[in-house]
């Protein structure tokens, strides 16, 4: 029975799997992702799309199709809709097609599995989703991950010394920042990327998948990510991109270690510049803060710790107030851009 | 409504429902769905809104619980309540009325597949009725719809006007409580006919100098001792600037070929104004919400499809575009203008009209210097 009485109870708010799942497949350049749901459901996702868009600066809008599910369809079944919509989807000449199921299509039962199976020549892909009913963005954003993998090549490729990049947020507003922090990070070990799996990717990219040495995962808290790819693929992982100072050395050891390569010289030139980061905000020293966690932020993160220490910031309950970051700083540049934010804040 | 299309680029039948409740101040609206529903109506409308934030175990077992769980949260706080059915649990069939019947909610049961933002705006209007009270004095103001970006402009500029005539502000849809949009006097102005309240009789219009003038002309015949000339005289004096400002733009320039996208009235308003002032050629006038526009000679069709708007708007290159953030993502080097929800593309702070003698000042003025910039050489 119902455990969630509660307006504060966090599962009631963690969104809708639709979005979490257009937030990967609307990123294959060149596939259709079709929602097969009432139309307003494609609009919330496309309006979604658009804002984080522009904020983004980037004005081109992925297309979501939309099944367009009404009253009709509600009583006697959505099937044939989605195969009207499949259809005009191929019309347009993709290399795939991600079928994204709401949580209509799951209420009436439509089989979206069957209608995807049939042969149409290019993969048409179910990403097993059903809007909210067992679902949410973050299982969306999961499953869709796990639909677009079937898109990676199974044959034996010559590995590179690179790593793939897989399950960024597409719509964090520093998504970009965030991907080149961990582009310098690599350069440090002389390691490339092999792919942005998924980031505006085209689906033959996806076939290059296994020339990758080295999986990097955007956050896995709870590791099935880790673990989905390292039986589809085998390839080594680190499960999220690194966060404060030692987090960072850390990620340089690990995938120097893992790719079997030196990372002294990296280690010692990224602590110089943890230490110029440390010495332009050194005027910080002795400034005091507090974290407000909006109630359900953890204040007690090892890295405040380190962040506090390193720079000679007192947290007490007295200081200036400080929001806790909902999405935390990816690596030193990320620190530098935070302790630029804080600085506004904080006075000596 | 629109049915099977990419990209759809209005609104679901619950929102239009939710916007037009959650202006009237004292009715707690209730979205009865998931947090993704809510999420989205939340960032449209500017207005309080609840949720009953539905989880999957609630579909299987039944919403009633949840339901009143809200509603006793909720009860202290507004006279009434309006709860607003979802997609799911409107199939469920619940009866939310029985759930609730300690409370004599307003029920209104049009999920998403059911129709578009307009449906839902006009059920909800629909079900509050009311009656005009022929004791009331003044003039309700009509067309307010909380995600028009110029619903708050309209609402100072239409106050304003009527200020002026020296006629009290009566009944205001969707912004007032809820007594007085049930008992509406027995005289309507609208800046937006779209959105107008059908039960208290068809409103006249002021968006448009050419409707501002007639609109107050009738209703000195109902207000004779009220100072409507000196609305008319504003009126007036607006059209001449505005005809003067744009003779000048055409001593030096083409009349501008634009594309107009929007919900009906402002389509018609914009399609109008550039024509009569500027000699406008309106390559394509795109509705939200209906088939298109009755202005011949225009071509014009329901816009709703990101895909079809675009390729209208690569095929007719015009030099300004009239729209939402869509349009202006489509083509963001084309001079534009916000023209309709949603306007994500700049800020806009402040309460701009599009009615009134204001509105059509503002509308040119933007027009003026939409274009105008194309041509600086700096």
């Amino acid at each position: 029975m119902n455990s969630n009485h509660s307006l504060s109870n966090i599962s009631r708010h963690s969104g809708c799997s639709v979005s979490g799942a257009l937030s990967v497949s609307a990123f294959v350049k060149d596939a259709v992702s079709i929602v097969h749901g009432p139309s307003g459901c494609a609009h919330q996702a496309s309006s979604l799309f658009h804002s984080t868009m522009i904020a983004h600066e980037r004005f081109e809008i992925p297309y979501i199709h939309t099944s367009g599910l009404r009253e009709n369809e509600i009583i006697f079944g959505g099937e044939d809709k989605l195969r009207d919509s499949i259809k005009e989807a191929l019309s347009l000449g993709p290399s795939a097609v991600f079928v994204i199921g709401t949580c209509i299509s799951g209420t009436i039962g439509d089989d979206i599995d069957s209608v995807c199976n049939e042969d149409r020549g290019i993969p048409v892909i179910n990403l097993n989703t059903a809007g909210f009913l067992g679902d949410n963005f973050d299982t969306g954003f999961f499953n869709a991950i796990r639909g677009v993998s079937e898109l990676i090549g199974e044959e034996e490729t010559d590995k590179t010394l690179s790593a793939n990049i897989i399950g960024e947020k597409n719509l964090e507003f520093e998504v970009e920042e965030n991907f080149e922090e961990i582009k310098r990070l690599l350069n440090l070990l002389g390691v490339g990327v092999n792919i942005r799996f998924v980031r505006d990717i085209r689906v033959d990219d996806a076939a290059d998948f296994s020339r990758g040495s080295l999986n990097i995962f955007r956050e896995d808290q709870t590791g099935d990510l880790s673990r989905f790819f390292s039986e589809k693929t085998g390839i080594p992982s680190i499960p999220r991109f690194p966060c404060g100072t030692a987090e960072t050395l850390d990620f340089l050891v690990n995938a120097g270690t893992i790719l079997g390569i030196p990372w002294e010289e990296a280690v010692r030139k990224e602590k110089e510049y943890q230490q110029s980061v440390f010495d332009e905000f050194s005027d910080l020293r002795g400034g005091s803060i507090a974290f407000d966690s909006f109630g359900f932020q953890n204040a007690e993160m090892p890295f405040f710790t380190e962040l506090a220490t390193n720079t000679g910031i007192k947290v007490d309950s007295e200081g200036t107030l400080i929001s806790i970051p909902f999405g935390f700083p990816v690596g030193t540049t990320g620190i530098r851009r935070l302790l630029r934010e804080w600085r506004r804040f904080i006075s000596v | 409504m629109y049915e099977r299309c990419m990209s759809p680029v209005w609104p679901c039948a619950m929102v239009g429902a939710a916007s037009c409740l959650a202006g009237i101040s004292d009715i707690g609206v209730i979205i009865h769905g998931s947090a993704g529903c809510y999420s989205y109506a939340e960032m449209a409308i500017p207005d309080p809104l609840n949720c009953t934030y539905l989880v999957e175990d609630e579909i299987v077992f039944g919403t009633e619980d949840r339901l009143r769980e809200i509603a006793g949260a909720l009860s202290g706080m507004y006279n009434r309540l309006a709860v607003i059915n979802t997609c799911v649990p409107s199939i469920m069939g619940e009866d939310l009325e029985r759930f609730l019947e300690d409370y004599d909610p307003i029920i209104i049961d049009i999920p998403g597949f059911s129709g578009d933002f307009d449906d839902g705006y006009r059920r909800a209007l629909g079900v509050i009725g009311g009656d005009t009270d022929s004791g009331r004095e003044g003039v309700n103001i009509h067309g307010l719809c909380s995600i028009d970006p110029f619903a708050g402009g309209n609402l100072q500029e239409a106050s304003r006007l009527l200020h002026l005539a020296g006629i009290d502000t009566a009944a205001v849809y969707c912004r007032d409580t809820l007594d007085s949009v049930k008992s509406p006097s027995k005289y309507s102005i609208s800046v937006n006919p779209d959105y107008n309240a059908e039960h208290t009789g068809r409103p006249c219009s002021i968006l448009g100098i050419d409707e501002i003038i007639e609109t107050f002309e009738y209703i000195h015949d109902f207000f004779p001792d009220s100072g409507t000339d000196k609305v008319i005289s504003e009126a007036e004096e607006a059209d001449e600037k505005i005809i003067k400002a744009c003779d000048k733009f055409l001593r030096k320039n083409d009349p501008p070929l634009v594309a107009v996208f929007s919900t009906g009235a402002y389509t018609e308003f914009a399609a109008k104004s550039l024509k009569k002032y500027l000699d406008a050629r309106i390559v394509f006038a795109g509705v939200r919400n209906s088939e298109g526009i009755s202005i011949p000679d225009i071509p014009s069709g329901r816009a709703v499809d990101l895909r079809v708007i675009k390729e209208i708007i690569s095929k007719e290159t015009p030099d300004l575009i009239l729209g939402s953030s869509f349009e202006n993502a489509i083509s963001p080097k084309t001079p534009f203008i916000g023209m309709t929800f949603p306007q994500r593309s700049r800020i806009v702070l402040h309460n701009k009209p599009v009615a009134g003698t204001e509105g059509s000042l503002v509308f040119i003025g933007d027009v003026l210097n939409s274009l105008d910039q194309r041509n600086k050489k700096y």
